[in-house]
C-alpha cells in the first residue's frame, strides 16, 4: 500500500493495473514465442541447440540486462494480477446459494489465477533444471558422450515424472494463453464489435499451438528414450 | 391459455443492514402463468401478510423493463433465466408446476442490502455524480443540427444509453465489477462530440468513484453482457479501456 500511495491515483486504479498486467503479459507471451522457436531447434541436433546457447552467453552483459528485465516484467505480472485477483475476491464477501455461469467464456478464463500459479511453480523448477546448472559434466553425458545443454535436456525430459509435469506445466501455459490473448484486446481497448469474438477463437489457437509446441519436445525425447532408441 | 401453478419460493429475508440474513421457504399456490415474477411475489406477499407475516421486500416502479428498478438473482441467474429480460418483464410461464425457485438480492460489497431482496444502488449515482455527464454552464439549448453526428456514432452511442442502471452487471460478475455499467455511462458520451472535452477527466473520476465503492475489476468472464437486460455489449469495456489509456497519457 505505501509503495503505490505515492503514484498519481490514476496509476493505481484496477483499470490501471489491469492495463499493467495486460502489457506485461504481452511482452510475456512474446518471450514465450522466441523461446518456443529456440526450443524447437532440440530436432536439428546438439550443434544447433547448444550454439543458440553459446550465443546467447556470450552475450555477457546484454545477458544480464535482458534476464534482468524479463524478470521485471514476470515480477510485475505476478504481483499485480494476484493483487488484483484477491480485490476481486473481496468484492461479495456473501455469495450466492447457486453460482451459475451464462457468459460464453469457459474454463480457461475461470482458472486464470491457478494456471498462472501452476505456471510460476513450473518456471521455478524450470530455472534450477536447465538455466541455474551446469550445462556440461555427469548431467550432459549421453551414451558416454557430453552432449553439453542438450544432454542435459535430453536426460532431465527422459525422466517420465519430470516430462509429464513439463507438459501438464505448457498445457496450462496454452489454457492461461487461450484466455489471456482474447483479453488483452480489451484491456488494450484494441478491438471491437466483431474483433473480439475472432480475438477468442485466435487466442484458443495460440493457446492450442503453444501447448503442443512445447510439449512435443518431452514427448519426443521420451518416445527416442524408450520406444525408438537413440538420439536426434 | 392461462394456467396455474404452485412453486416452492426458497427467499433471502433480512430484516436490515445490520440483521443477518437467512433463506426462508414459502409456498407460491396457484399462481396464474400469465403473471409476471413480480405480480408472483404480489401474490404471495399477500398470502403472508393475512398469515401476519412480514411481506417480501423487493424494488420496483415502471414494471415495463424501463426503469432499471426491479432486480433480483432467480435460481443463480440475474434477472432470472430468461436472457434480455428484467425482472418484471420475466413470465411465469418460464418455469415449471412444482419448481424450487431460490431468490436471492444483488450480492456485491458495493450494493449493501437494505432489506431482503432490496440493494442500496447509491454506488451508482455517485459513480455517474463523479463525471457521467457533460457539463453546460451557459445559454441555450443548440439547435439538434448544429452538431454533426456520424450516424454510426450515434448508433453506438444510443445502444450504450440503453443501460437502466439496474445493476445486473454487478450481480451476475463473479468479480461484482461495475464495469459494464461504468463503461456503458463513459461511453455514451465519449462517443459524441459534445462529451469529447471533459473525456480525459470523466473517465478517471468514474473509474475511481467505482473502485472507492468497493466493486471488482474486469476480468473478461462477460457473464455481465449474458445478464444485462438491455444487451449492453462488452465493447463498451474495451471503449472504456482505451478511454482510460487516452487519460493515462493526457496533460488535462
Ligand atoms: C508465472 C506466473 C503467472 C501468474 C501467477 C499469472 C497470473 C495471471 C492472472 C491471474 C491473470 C488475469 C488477470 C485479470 O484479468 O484479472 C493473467 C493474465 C494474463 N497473463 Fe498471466 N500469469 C503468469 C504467467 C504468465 C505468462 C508466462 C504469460 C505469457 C506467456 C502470461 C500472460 C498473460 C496475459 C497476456 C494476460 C492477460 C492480461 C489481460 O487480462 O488483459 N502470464 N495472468
Ligand atoms: S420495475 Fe422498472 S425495470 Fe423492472
Amino acid at each position: 500500500m505505501s509503495a503505490t500511495a505515492v503514484l498519481p491515483k490514476r496509476l493505481t486504479s484496477t483499470v490501471a493495473r489491469e492495463l499493467a498486467v495486460a502489457i506485461s503479459g504481452l511482452l510475456l507471451v512474446g518471450f514465450i514465442i522466441s523461446h518456443l522457436s529456440a526450443n524447437l531447434l532440440i530436432y536439428l541436433g546438439p550443434e544447433y541447440l547448444n550454439a543458440y546457447a553459446e550465443n546467447m552467453r556470450s552475450l555477457g552483459p546484454l545477458l544480464v540486462v535482458a534476464r534482468a528485465g524479463l524478470l521485471a516484467v514476470f515480477v510485475t505480472h505476478i504481483v499485480l494480477a494476484v493483487q488484483l485477483a484477491k480485490h476481486n475476491r473481496k468484492a461479495r464477501s456473501q455469495g450466492y446459494a447457486i453460482e451459475t455461469r451464462h457468459g460464453r467464456k469457459g474454463a480457461a478464463t475461470r482458472y486464470m489465477l491457478y494456471s498462472g500459479l501452476m505456471l510460476l511453480a513450473f518456471i521455478l523448477l524450470h530455472l534450477t533444471d536447465f538455466t541455474l546448472r551446469s550445462h556440461e559434466g555427469p548431467n550432459a553425458m549421453v551414451g558416454g558422450e557430453d552432449l553439453g545443454l542438450y544432454g542435459l535436456v535430453w536426460n532431465f525430459l527422459g525422466n517420465p515424472i519430470r516430462a509429464v509435469f513439463y507438459i501438464v506445466a505448457v498445457c496450462s501455459l496454452g489454457l492461461h494463453l487461450s484466455h489471456a490473448i482474447s483479453s488483452v484486446v480489451v484491456t488494450l481497448g484494441w478491438l471491437s464489435e466483431n474483433g473480439t469474438k475472432r480475438a477468442e477463437l485466435a487466442a484458443r489457437a495460440a493457446g492450442i499451438v503453444v501447448a503442443l509446441g512445447f510439449s512435443s519436445i518431452p514427448i519426443y525425447i521420451l518416445l527416442k528414450t524408450y520406444v525408438l532408441g537413440g538420439h536426434a | 391459455m392461462s394456467k396455474t401453478i404452485n412453486l416452492k419460493l426458497r427467499v433471502w429475508r433480512q430484516a436490515s443492514p445490520e440483521q443477518a440474513g437467512k433463506f426462508e421457504d414459502y409456498d407460491a399456490k396457484g399462481i396464474s402463468t400469465d403473471a409476471s415474477f413480480l405480480e408472483m411475489l404480489d401474490v404471495v406477499n399477500d398470502e403472508l401478510e393475512r398469515h401476519d407475516i412480514d411481506p417480501i421486500a423487493f424494488d420496483h416502479d415502471c414494471r415495463e423493463g424501463i426503469c432499471g428498478s426491479c432486480g433480483a438473482v432467480v435460481n443463480g441467474c440475474a434477472h432470472g433465466p430468461e436472457s434480455a429480460t428484467t425482472l418484471c418483464q420475466l413470465h411465469m410461464r418460464k418455469f415449471k408446476d412444482g419448481d424450487v425457485v431460490i431468490i436471492e438480492p444483488w450480492r456485491a460489497n458495493g450494493f449493501p442490502i437494505i432489506k431482503d431482496l432490496v440493494v442500496d444502488r447509491g454506488a451508482f449515482d455517485r459513480i455517474i455524480q463523479a463525471g457521467g455527464y457533460v457539463s453546460i454552464r451557459t445559454g441555450q439549448a443548440p439547435d439538434a443540427h448544429a452538431i454533426p453526428i456520424p450516424k454510426p456514432a450515434a448508433d453506438k452511442a444510443m445502444d450504450a444509453a440503453q443501460c437502466i442502471g439496474c445493476g445486473a452487471c454487478v450481480a451476475a460478475c463473479p468479480n461484482a465489477s461495475a464495469s459494464l455499467f461504468t463503461a456503458a455511462k463513459i461511453n455514451q458520451l465519449a462517443l459524441l462530440p459534445q462529451g469529447h472535452p471533459e473525456r480525459n477527466r470523466r473517465v478517471v473520476a468514474m473509474v475511481e468513484q467505482m473502485d472507492k465503492e468497493g466493486f471488482g475489476s474486469c476480468s473478461k468472464h462477460y457473464e455481465c453482457e449474458a445478464a444485462c437486460p438491455k444487451e449492453i455489449k462488452v465493447e463498451n469495456i474495451t471503449a472504456m479501456n482505451r478511454e482510460y489509456r487516452r487519460a493515462l497519457i493526457a496533460r488535462d
